[in-house]
């Protein structure tokens, strides 16, 4: 009985009295799997994942045949941030309960967190088939469909969503995403201000309310743009155009040095691909330091998108200098010096923010890494040394290379 | 032979046999009989580690739990007996008076059915008519629990036990902004109602307290209380608990009436998110009726409040169903902020007397304290006092705590109202009708966007 009790204070977010309500149960009905599983899920809830996973073994371990146990065990190793055998839980628990439409939803939450939406979209559709109902579902499955492009439809199923459940913070802040994905930064803005006042702590809604507020200057927008359609292209697409643009780039640079009657065409080329690559990398921790001086801007950044920034803007600075002292007559080496302290905002930026906090400290110390090389090999080209010169290269490399590594770490999750 | 003698002699046969499941039931059941409630619970627990799985053992602890009130816990064990086939009808009949209780009506009844099919002569007229069954016919003529009858359980008087706080004011360190705040919003309006009615100004209500964990909230109504000489009855989150459990409506009800009939009295819900949660957040029917009973007994529509001032408080005023707000119910809301400078001082020099110290910079470490509780205090002073035992345990020399130790400690500690700000903050951002959280607005120093 006392886990209707423990259930009804986890939807309160009492999680410690309901903790000690299922333990009390626990003492009394030790082989109580439903308890157990609840426990787990309290766990969680505290980020004591190690007890969590361990509750929630016991609970399998009694009652295997119970679905809800094995989509329990997925919901903590999703908290965790192990998606991928989240997904593996979850496929047992649809096992057992095939036609289950949250199990189909949550694995399109793990394959949306894995970057994946082509492949989130038969699990989405299918729990909206099952169940259309489900409002979880359909707020998963919008978001699938906005992440493909196909926004017709994603509209058509947030009406109805919002119809049936105009509080639904999830479907606001989904709308606010498509009006993102339309270009509508303003539009964006009042539904994402709508989702906040329904669920103030709802991350999605934050997060689209940064990028629609920042979306009010017309250059963030243009790069948001490029984000949001690279973002809805396959990872396979994605890397052809990245790794083709750039191809494309060094023929063009070496055509306009072979034909040098060319160049007045190339160069100026040239000169825009740079602009718009150095645009996409500097818009994000740019413009997050412009939302300072916003009024609604400067609180709606977490503190760990503020520390980025403030790194980055260090790093800028930095690179501000040596440009400044190139010009005045110093040695070549510090604009060398400016150019790869601004290579390095992006990189530093992202690795600031990485969610998974178990991959954080090897992008952080990847980042350090690449700085501390990056500043000898600078300090040996002033010497003069060839070494030098070939720690910038490998450096460079390490550079490129760390633009695998956030993918692969993303997508093996 | 009398029941103390059979008492005794069991006991004694217990104490050489303790392994032995069924003298240990005989001796439990007996001094049941005997009405030793309290021992003939222990006995049957013991009983209960021994054999985990006997029927009998089970249901003769659900049973002495039901009599000494622990309905939650004889629900536990009865339903495990009651959901297997071939329940017995004795622990079928219990389950029934259980859920009686609990006001599920409709399951009560089919409890009872199985039961008086099994074994007829188990019938209960007054249990039939207390669940509108009409035992000649069989037939249920009016499904649901007469209350008004006075059937079932009397309301536990133990709900409400009324205390007397000698804590005033004065022994509230600091807030005082906050002190007067309530100064003018409760205490005058009590010592002074001629004057607020004179220039029209509503008295009464309720006042929601706010704040962080930790922070004093409880402490502050407590000495509202004594700064009014009032009665002071607390229900905590426990009470509350079992208010969802067990006969909710009249348990509330007595809360209220014990209030009533010790005016002037302050009544004071402790956690009151539990209690009174947005109803969209409460699935469970049961506590849902709950909150339309507690909101009805805040009107008081039938009774008269007058004289009962009513405090709650709670870490998650978000959770709060909106009806609660509305004037006459808790229509005053009260930030209560982490203790400022001048009460972490205080708290400080009251919670490290006593203990060996040498020249402790007191100011600094309240400066340095900013948004700690009460709690965090402690856990700080509690972190520099294990530090220093066990260097003073490797020396074997008392070595006294230092401004350095206790400013070493504070660095360690991270104040567990981090957590709470930060969705404090989001919802005085985001959802701030009617001002709500304009109190965490300008403690977080952030102008109105």
């Amino acid at each position: 009985m006392s886990t209707v009790w423990a259930t009804q204070l986890m939807q309160l977010d009492r999680f410690d009295d309901a903790e000690k309500e299922l333990r009390k149960d626990l003492a009394e009905q030790p082989e109580n799997g439903m308890a157990h599983a609840l426990l787990g899920l309290c766990l969680s809830r505290r980020k004591r994942f190690a007890e969590a996973h361990e509750e929630i073994e016991k609970a399998i371990g009694l009652e295997p045949e119970n679905d809800f146990h094995f989509f329990a065990k997925a919901k903590v190793c999703m908290a965790d941030q192990r998606y991928k055998e989240a997904e593996t839980w979850l496929q047992k628990a649809l096992e057992l309960a095939p036609e289950a439409s949250a199990y189909h939803a949550q694995i399109a939450a793990c394959r949306i967190a894995r970057d994946d939406a082509q492949g989130a979209l038969a699990f989405s559709s299918r729990a909206v088939e099952l169940d259309p109902e489900d409002e979880d579902a359909a707020d998963l499955h919008v978001i699938v469909l906005n992440k493909l492009g196909r926004r017709e439809e994603a509209a058509a199923l947030l009406e109805g969503s919002l119809h049936r459940n105009p509080h639904n913070a999830y479907a606001h802040a989904n709308q606010g995403w498509s009006e993102l994905h339309g270009n509508n930064p303003k539009k964006a803005v009042v539904h994402f201000e709508e989702a906040l006042r329904l669920e103030p702590d709802n991350e999605y809604a934050r997060s689209g309310l940064v990028e629609a507020l920042k979306s009010g200057n017309p250059v963030y927008r243009l790069a948001l743009m490029y984000f949001l359609w690279l973002g809805r292209l396959s990872p396979s697409i994605r890397w052809c155009i990245l790794l083709g643009g750039y191809a494309v780039f060094r023929l063009v640079d070496r055509a306009s040095y072979v034909w040098p009657e060319t160049a007045f065409v190339l160069k100026p080329f040239l000169g825009l691909y740079i602009a718009f690559a150095v645009l996409t990398w500097m818009a994000d921790p740019f413009f997050n330091l412009l939302l300072f001086f916003h009024p609604k801007g400067r609180y709606a950044l977490t503190d760990a998108e503020w520390r980025a920034s403030l790194t980055a803007s260090v790093l800028l600075f930095v690179a501000a200098v040596g440009c400044l002292l190139y010009l005045c007559g110093f040695h070549a080496v510090t604009l060398l010096a400016a150019f790869f302290y601004t290579m390095l905002v992006p990189h530093v930026h992202t690795a600031m923010q990485v969610e998974n906090k178990r991959h954080q400290p090897i992008f952080l110390l990847y980042c350090a890494g690449l700085f501390i090389a990056g500043t000898v090999g600078l300090v040996l080209v002033y010497q003069e040394q060839v070494l030098g010169a070939q720690i910038l290269q490998y450096s460079f490399y390490a550079w490129l290379a760390y633009l695998f590594l956030g993918v692969f770490l993303r997508t093996e999750t | 032979m009398d029941h103390d003698e059979n008492i005794k002699a069991l006991r004694e046969a217990v104490a050489c046999s303790p392994g032995n499941v069924p003298l240990r039931r005989h001796l439990a059941e007996t001094l049941l009989k005997a009405g030793h409630n309290e021992e003939a619970e222990a006995q049957y627990r013991e009983a209960m580690a021994l054999a985990p799985d006997d029927a009998a053992v089970k249901f003769g602890l659900a049973r002495t739990f039901y009599r000494n009130g622990k309905s939650r816990e004889a629900m536990v064990l009865v339903e495990g007996l009651c959901q297997k086939p071939n329940a017995p009808a004795e622990a079928l009949l219990l389950w029934c008076r259980l859920l009686r209780n609990e006001g599920n009506v409709t399951r009560a009844i089919q409890a009872y059915r199985d039961a008086i099919a099994q074994d007829r002569t188990l019938r209960d007229e007054s249990l039939e008519q207390d669940l509108g069954i009409d035992g000649a016919k069989e037939e249920v003529v009016d499904g649901k629990v007469r209350l008004a009858s006075g059937a079932g359980q009397d309301p536990d008087p133990q709900w409400a036990p009324v205390e007397r706080p000698k804590t005033s004011f004065a022994d509230v360190g600091g807030m005082e902004e906050l002190k007067e705040t309530i100064r003018l919003q409760i205490i005058h309006p009590l010592n002074h109602p001629d004057m607020y009615k004179a220039f029209g100004k509503a008295i009464g209500g309720g006042i929601l307290l706010y704040g962080p964990p930790g922070c004093g909230k409880t402490h502050l109504a407590r000495a509202v209380a004594g700064e009014i000489r009032a009665g002071f009855i607390s229900i905590g989150i426990q009470d509350i608990l079992e208010m969802w459990v067990g006969s909710s409506e009249r348990n509330l009800h007595a809360v209220f009436e014990s209030a009533r009939s010790h005016k002037p009295c302050v009544l004071f819900f402790d956690e009151v998110d539990a209690l009174a949660s947005r109803r969209s957040d409460m699935k469970n029917s049961a506590s849902r009726q709950t909150i339309n009973q507690f909101l009805a007994e805040l009107d008081g529509t039938n009774v008269n409040n007058d004289g009962v001032l009513i405090l709650a408080a709670t870490n998650a005023p978000w959770h709060i169903d909106t009806a609660f707000r509305r004037p006459g119910r808790f229509d005053r809301v009260v930030f209560v902020p982490p203790p400022d400078a001048k009460a972490r001082r205080e708290i400080f020099r009251i919670l490290l007397k006593g203990k060996p110290m040498h020249d402790i910079d007191i100011d600094r470490l309240a400066q340095k304290t900013d948004r700690f509780s009460g709690a965090d205090v402690g856990a700080v002073i509690n972190l520099a006092v294990e530090e220093k035992l066990q260097a003073s345990l490797k020396t074997g020399q008392l070595q006294p705590l230092t401004t350095a130790d206790l400013l070493n400690a504070i660095k360690k500690h991270k104040p567990t109202t981090a957590e709470w700000f930060l969705s404090a903050k989001n919802h005085a951002l985001y959802a701030n009708q009617g001002g709500l959280y304009d109190g965490v607005l300008e403690y977080l120093n952030i102008r109105k966007p």
